[in-house]
């Protein structure tokens, strides 16, 4: 069998005497969207983290394309980062609030010394190039969404670690980002981690969902399989408890 | 039974709120659903008299059982008869008070002994499902839904005749969302209050609601049932806003969008302010403002 | 920008450009001794000497060119003093705020234990050891100063630290260095420039205070405090000595006050560090 894009296997994260990820064990394939799903404090948010080695996992395995990312120092990590990235909830606090759109999407160009298109990366999210010389606090939500997605889009990773990325949005710009989500996958054949509470968007982006509880995952499979034929308790009570549905 | 009549707000010379007219009625849920910016806050915000810095009410009027609402009188109406349930919880109560003298506080303004007050608010959390022995606690102790409850409680606790709540279950998690739905509801039953539900959810929204208000760039588009305004949706905008949701068992895929994003007050475009987005304008629908009429403000439905 | 931090803004700056050029482009000299035309009274009283608009101290020098040479130290002092010590007090916490753990504990436990020190004895105690010099003032000040500063800007490392914009830059491949001088250096900008601001003023009230004292600024070098101090024994007969610094040294106070009020509504900025 071919080696997944990302293989996350027992991975454990703790904070002082409590797991906040406690052996958790997945994979993600090129173009395939996995979302992990549960409430807060159950865990996926530092699990995000630790994907994106925004936190140092305590153990367990993190592999990109066979790559151990898990226990490589912060140096080392440099030359890989532009492998995976991250998109993060708030669009309001992801975004320097002193600089510029321009500024903001060529940072991670500056960092790693590479050259890149950023008005070609505002089209392609759908943003008018002209915007590049605006602050985030002229920005929409949506706007500003599609600028931290930009960003992460700009060293051309394979890997996109989406942390509730819709969430802080309004309906009609929810729909519209996870329009634009689906559409990058499939143009770059990315591999997302969609980390959400919201089992509806989950359900319009996922391939297969894995339910997080307590640090674990208590029941992982295809996305149709999870919401219409959920297997555990918890993930019952979760799908229950989404209203309107 | 709240009446709001043509209410306007305005900020810095810009209409927030443009002309909003509708009613609840006692023992009612009135669900206010719209985007950010479309004025749902503003517009509960002026019926309660708490609008902040800038806005003022500049037109229009609001009256809760024939009593005006204004501005002069309402220091006294408003902690006795409208309740309030904010989106966050830990910002509504004292961290420095217990709970349950927070409660009992409420009642004592009002002019309760020491004693039956503090009777009353063990009834009270008992009503929204904290048992007495959490009265002594603060509300760091407790979780997020806990606090939430707690705000209900002092939300009803004088028996309002109108009880607001907006976005009451948006910081909180899905399971505890449906709990704080059904102690909401069962609060504003037990009272009969005509209630005002903010949302952005929908879905939450079609669950407690009666009837169902859609706001967008500070007017109301659409009124109907529950079951009107989700099922069949007529005004165009709360179509596509309908369409556009995720919904489980959809299926993996793209989601019918609304295409532009909704105008801020201050460029509201001339006539109807969805026109630029919506597939069925007329040329009509360009310079005239639409009014509301059969519950819907658009010229291609009462033309057409 | 509010009308009374345009008045502060163009005060303070004419009191710095009266202070800098005033004596060499007048020819003022504020060393000079006229002994006969000492004590001479500002020019609306009878007997002011032509020459002496603000009259004469006990010495016959000019107390014109006495106040703005002494402005001139003064604001000096007041300028290097602020300067310094938000430079200390920022790197300090920039790095008590981005490191945490224990160097962040020993540099906030010092800082308390900083400003529970009676700063007054240990100027007494190091001018007893060292001799009074504006240099040895300037470090004084420096290091009863610095701790403002540094207990904002590690208040505000140690939120800014944890923002997501910073945890992209970091994703993005950024080393410590950037995420310092990129992020969080242009973050604590704002509330420096306005401690700073605060700072100046009282710097140059402390320097008034200390050479008042005889501890700060050596005569026969003019600042507001030593001339203050020329004129403490005949404030009966000549208190129009220390009448200009005294009134300068408020003035100026008042309008860098009013200039830091300014700034900190105009760039919304706390200036204390409990979050």
């Amino acid at each position: 069998m071919a080696e997944p894009l990302l293989r996350v296997t027992d991975l454990r994260k703790s904070y002082g005497e409590s797991w906040a990820v406690d052996g958790v064990t997945f994979a993600v394939d090129r173009g395939e969207t996995l979302a992990i799903v549960g409430e807060s404090g159950c865990g996926k948010s530092t699990l995000a983290r630790c994907v994106a080695r925004l936190a140092q996992p305590t153990s367990g395995s993190v592999r990109l394309d066979g790559l151990e990312l898990a226990t490589l120092s912060r140096r080392r990590l440099r030359p890989l980062r532009p492998r995976f990235q991250l998109v993060f909830q708030d669009p309001s606090t992801s975004l320097n609030p002193r600089w510029t759109v321009e500024e903001i999407v060529r940072e991670p160009l500056r960092l790693q010394g590479v050259r890149g298109d950023v008005p070609g990366l505002l089209s392609e999210v759908g943003l008018d190039p002209g915007l590049a010389g605006r602050h985030p606090h002229q920005l929409s939500g949506g706007q500003r969404q599609r600028v931290g997605i930009a960003r992460a889009l700009a060293l051309s990773p394979d890997l996109l670690v989406l942390d509730e990325p819709v969430t802080a949005l309004d309906v009609s710009v929810q729909a519209q980002i996870i329009n634009l989500l689906l559409r990058l996958q499939e143009e770059r054949g990315l591999g997302y981690l969609f980390i959400s509470h919201d089992l509806a968007v989950v359900s319009a982006v996922a391939h297969r969902i894995a339910v997080m509880h307590a640090g674990r995952l208590v029941e992982t499979g295809p996305a149709e399989q999870v919401l219409g034929r959920p297997s555990h308790d918890y993930t019952r009570a979760l799908v229950a408890a989404v209203p309107g549905a | 039974m709240l009446e709001v009549k043509d209410l306007v707000v305005t900020a810095g010379g810009v209409r927030i709120v443009d002309g909003v007219s509708f009613e609840v009625r006692p023992g009612e849920v009135l669900g206010m659903v719209g985007e950010s910016g479309s004025g749902k806050t503003m517009t509960m915000l002026a019926v309660a008299g708490l609008l902040p810095g800038p806005a003022r009410i500049t037109g229009g009027t609001a009256a809760l059982y024939g009593t005006e609402l204004t501005e002069a009188r309402l220091e006294r109406i408003r902690g006795r008869r409208i309740g309030f349930v904010f989106q966050d919880p830990a910002t509504s109560l004292n961290p420095l008070m217990r709970v349950g003298a927070q409660i009992a506080e409420v009642l004592r303004i009002h002019g309760l002994g020491r004693t039956a007050a503090r009777r009353r608010a063990v009834e009270l959390l008992e009503q929204v499902g904290i048992g007495p022995e959490r009265a002594r606690v603060y509300p760091h102790e407790l979780s997020g839904g806990m606090r939430q409850r707690i705000v209900i409680a002092m939300a009803i606790a004088l028996r309002p005749a109108l009880l607001i709540a907006d976005e009451p279950t948006t910081a909180l998690d899905v399971t505890v969302q449906e709990q704080i739905m059904r102690v909401l509801r069962a609060a504003q039953r037990e009272t009969g209050a005509a209630t005002v539900l903010v949302s952005h959810d929908l879905g939450l929204v079609s669950e407690a609601a009666h009837r169902i208000a859609v706001m967008y760039s500070g007017r109301l588009v659409e009124t109907g049932t529950a079951d009107e305004v989700l099922g069949a949706p007529r005004h165009p905008y709360s179509a596509a806003l309908m369409r556009s949701r995720p919904r489980i068992g959809a299926g993996r895929g793209p989601l019918p969008v609304i295409p532009g994003h909704p105008p801020a007050p201050k460029s509201r475009p001339p006539g109807c302010a969805f026109h630029p987005r919506c597939p069925v304008a007329l040329a009509r629908c360009a310079q005239e403002v639409p009014p509301l009429a059969g519950g819907v403000a658009c010229w291609a439905v009462q033309d057409g | 920008m509010r009308t009374s931090v345009r008045i502060a803004l163009a005060g303070s700056a004419l009191i710095a450009l009266a202070v800098t050029f005033g004596p060499p482009l007048l020819g003022l000299d504020p060393l000079e001794q006229d002994l006969p035309a000492k004590l001479a009274p500002p020019f609306w009283m009878e007997g002011a000497l032509a020459g002496h608009p603000l009259g004469t101290d006990q010495l016959g020098r000019d107390l014109l060119a006495r106040v703005l040479a002494g402005g001139r130290t003064s604001l000096l002092v007041g300028f290097a003093a602020s300067s310094l010590a938000c430079a200390v007090g920022i790197v300090v916490g920039l790095l008590a705020g981005y490191l945490g753990g224990w160097v962040d504990r020993l540099v906030m436990g010092l800082g308390d234990l900083w400003i529970a020190f009676p700063f007054l004895v240990l100027a007494i105690a190091t001018i007893g050891v060292v001799g009074s010099s504006t240099p040895v003032l300037i470090t004084l000040l420096v290091l009863a100063g610095w701790v403002t500063s540094a207990r904002v800007t590690r208040a505000i490392v140690k939120q800014v630290r944890g923002e997501d914009y910073v945890m992209a830059a970091v994703g993005a491949g950024a080393g410590h260095l950037n995420v310092l001088t990129r992020h969080l250096l242009p973050a604590v900008a704002g509330a420096n420039l306005v401690i700073w601001t605060f700072s100046v003023g009282t710097m140059v009230l402390v320097e008034g205070g200390l050479s008042f004292l005889g501890l700060g600024v050596r005569p026969p070098t003019p600042s507001w405090g030593t001339i203050l101090n020329d004129g403490r024994e005949l404030l009966e007969t000549a208190w129009w000595i220390p009448l200009w610094p005294g009134l300068t040294l408020t003035l100026t106070v008042l309008l860098v006050n009013l200039l830091g009020d300014g700034l900190r509504d105009t760039l919304d900025v706390r200036t204390d560090d409990h979050a």
